[in-house]
């Protein structure tokens, strides 16, 4: 008891570890994943985080840029170079954060050449803001300059128009000196219109052509002017004229390098405009790319965690739903078995054989079903052997009944016959009668002494004890001479016969009918003539009765032992005595059987009693 | 197999094993005169080779065939139960109406006989007066009212 509770506990404990181990197994399994899964977002959100500061960064960057391009002056650069920094520094951080496959380099490096190439075009466009500042400086000097000859020409022409006034020479003053002073008043009302255009453009860089166009032309018209002039002119004006012709060409060459750099910074900024434009491209596409990849994952980490969730679950419910049956599986067993038992299936057993207290229990009933079993088989038997006696007997009644009430109907109907033939005196007809109901009367009493007889048989028995064959013979010969002699029967019987161990009293009665029946039916047409002999076979002794009679033939040989069955009616017999032999021989072991087929060849019966040991 | 004669003597078969019994009942036919002629077999083997027409019985002067057959149902060699069912198995015989007559009364002879389409089946009455009259009316009832097949 103590080793199978132990053996239970421990199965338990099994049970129970197989549980813990199943589990942990389990949640080490959603860990991982979940890791794997919190991994996945770590890197995303970072790299997504990077991309974010970085358009944030770079949009500033393109901000400043056009707030650069659109100001007048070239004091704002600096912050322009900062953003840049910035602007890298946030590009290699999202470099970094993004995994090394080709798509994202490829992505991270056209980003790199478009703000590389935004670099460039900057760095263009500052060197034409400086090479435009330095325009501006040698502008502002030679308008001081211009100035200073203009005021020289302008003392010239004053004290030229003086003279001509003084000389009252008004032919040369209409003719020459008035308008040349209205030639050099519009000259440099022009090019104070010249210097006020590129004042402007510094603050509002617009129409820049035209004005090109205008100081080309101011320029053509001068000239022509200056050629004039140099042929009327004294050596003072001259001087001056020169001086002026020298200003204007300096201005000439500011004005050509205001427009060169103008050009280049207009590049630049052409160059700007375009890089900033496949910068923002790049950076949308690669946001996007991005976007697609963050949700990608995000739906892969909601695949995973709602795998994980089912994953679990089944475990689970298959570890309680498996655990349970096999704790469950020989009590379900033993439930059905014995419900089966029950309604009458008696070879069910159980077949669990673990010694703990399940397995005993199932022992247990195994027994008590064996036991029942049994006892349903020997019950069983009992039944069919009580069945086969109740039968027997039911014959034996119904036959017995039957053959007593016949010399019963005998009696009555020739004591009716009797009274008729005493009336009418017919003395022989009485005789007749009166020896049918004599007959009929002995064969009655006969009956009644054989049937109870039989009855005694196997209820009252002598002792067995060892008996000589020959001396059982003589005292049945003896017992019988009247009819032996009464039929001149010639009888023969073997000498020194093995003893058998019987019931002497038993083994008369079989001796006796087998004789009498002998001579009886030999008589009837020949004159008998019976041999007895017997012979030890083995433990048993067999003993043959032959006669001379008719014989049995084979269809009969049963027949003949069974109660009241007689094959000649003629003969007088009751029918009981060869059933009788049989059973006496029956309760002694042995067998009784005929010999011969009829034909009035003989017949032999044959039986066997043990022997008594002794020779 | 020759076939019951018209005009004939009435002719019963009286298989019966026990002597007394019948003589019983040929002297309550003398006394009564119904039959002209009963003929008395006294087993089961005797009668099946009177009426086949064997073993001895060939002769039709000497052994005519019955009008009607009374068998007991115990004999020696061939049972009456089984004399019954071959006579009622045969298609030449079976006409002939067989009266069981003898001291049973158990139900199963009686259901067995019926089974093998006994005509009638009666119980041997202890008393002689009762013995007598039965006899008397068997043989009136079966030799003289009923209608016999060959008609």
């Amino acid at each position: 008891m103590d080793l199978s509770l132990s053996k239970l506990k421990l199965r338990q404990k099994l049970l129970l570890l197989l549980v813990i181990g199943s589990s942990l197994g389990l949640v080490t399994i959603t860990l991982v994943l979940a890791t794997a899964n919190q991994e996945l977002f770590g890197k995303l959100v970072p790299k997504y985080e990077a991309l974010h500061d970085f358009e944030a960064v770079s949009l500033t960057l393109l901000k400043q840029y056009r707030s650069y391009v659109s100001a007048a002056g070239p004091g704002s650069y600096q912050e322009i170079e900062t953003a840049l920094a910035n602007s890298r520094q946030r590009l290699q951080v999202f470099i970094e954060t993004s995994e090394t496959n080709a798509s994202e380099e490829s992505e991270a490096a056209s980003i790199a050449s478009a703000l590389g190439e935004l670099e460039l075009a900057g760095q263009r466009l500052g060197a034409g803001r400086r090479k435009l500042s330095g325009v501006f400086q040698r502008e502002q000097r030679l308008e001081q300059e211009i100035e200073q000859a203009f005021a020289g020409f302008m003392q010239v022409l004053d004290r030229d128009i003086g003279l001509a006034i003084e000389q009252q020479n008004l032919d040369e003053l209409t003719r020459h000196l008035l308008p040349e002073l209205r030639m050099v008043k519009s000259i440099n009302k022009q090019i104070l219109s010249l210097f006020l255009r590129i004042r402007d453009y510094q603050t509002e860089s617009s129409a820049q052509t035209l004005e090109t166009i205008a100081v080309q032309q101011q320029r053509l018209r001068f000239s022509n002017t200056l050629l004039e002039l140099n042929v009327a002119n004294d050596s003072k004006r001259a001087e001056v004229s020169a001086r002026v012709v020298k200003v204007y060409e300096n201005l000439a060459l500011v004005v050509e390098q205001f427009i060169n750099a103008r050009t280049e910074v207009e590049s630049a900024i052409g160059q700007l405009v375009l890089s900033s434009d496949t910068l923002t491209r790049n950076i949308n596409r690669v946001i996007s790319s991005n976007e697609s990849e963050v949700w990608y994952n995000l739906r892969l980490s909601l695949i995973f965690s709602a795998l994980i969730l089912v994953v679990t679950l089944c475990a689970g419910y298959m570890l309680i739903y498996f655990g349970l049956k096999r704790v469950l599986r020989p009590i379900v067993e033993l439930q059905a078995k014995i419900a089966l038992f029950g309604s009458g299936e008696m070879q069910q057993r159980v077949t669990y054989r673990n010694a703990d207290e399940i397995g005993q229990l199932g022992d247990s009933f195994n027994q008590m079903a064996d036991q029942l079993e049994a006892n349903a088989i020997q019950n069983q038997n009992i039944i069919a052997e009580l069945e086969q006696k109740n039968s027997e007997l039911e014959s034996f009644t119904y036959t017995v009944s039957h053959e007593l009430k016949s010399p019963l109907v005998t009696i009555n109907g020739f004591l009716g016959l009797l009274n008729r033939d005493m009336q009418s005196n017919d003395s022989i007809a009485v005789q007749n009668d009166m020896s049918k109901i004599e007959q009929a009367v002995k064969t009655m009493s006969r009956q009644l002494d054989d049937l109870l007889e039989l009855s005694r048989i196997g209820n009252v028995m002598n002792p067995p004890q060892t008996i000589s064959l020959n001396e059982v013979c003589e005292q049945v010969l003896t017992s019988m001479q009247g009819l032996v002699d009464e039929s001149d029967a010639q009888i023969e019987v073997a000498d020194a016969m093995p003893p058998v161990y019987a019931d002497i009293i038993r083994l008369r009665e079989i001796m006796h009918n087998l004789i009498e029946n002998a001579i009886k039916f030999s008589r009837e047409s020949t004159r008998p003539e019976i041999s007895i002999e017997a012979a030890r076979i083995g433990r048993s002794v067999v003993c043959r009765v032959r006669d001379n009679g008719p014989g049995v033939e084979p269809q009969f040989h049963e027949r003949v032992f069974k109660l009241f069955d007689r094959l000649n009616p003629r003969i007088p017999g009751t029918g009981i005595g060869l059933a009788l032999a049989k059973k006496i021989v029956e309760i002694h072991g042995g067998e009784i059987w005929i010999e011969g087929n009829g034909n009035r060849q003989g017949a032999c019966f044959c039986f066997t009693l043990p022997s008594s040991g002794e020779m | 197999m020759s076939a019951v004669k018209v005009g004939e003597p009435l002719t019963m078969l009286l298989v019966e094993d026990n002597d007394a019994h019948a003589e019983m009942v040929k002297r309550s036919f003398e006394q009564h005169k119904v039959s002209n002629r009963i003929i008395h077999v006294d087993d089961g083997q005797k009668a099946l080779d009177y009426l086949f027409r064997q073993n001895g019985y060939t002769d039709d002067d000497a052994y005519p065939m019955p009008h009607c057959i009374l068998l007991d149902l115990r004999l020696p060699k061939v049972d009456g139960l089984e004399v019954l069912r071959r006579i009622k198995t045969d298609d030449a015989i079976k006409k002939t109406p067989v009266v069981i007559l003898t001291t049973s009364s158990a139900d199963k002879d009686i259901a067995m006989s019926y089974e093998y389409h006994a005509n009638s089946y009666v119980v041997k009455p202890m008393d002689f007066a009762k013995f007598e009259s039965l006899m008397d009316n068997l043989g009136y009832y079966w030799m003289a009212w009923n209608q016999d097949p060959w008609r």
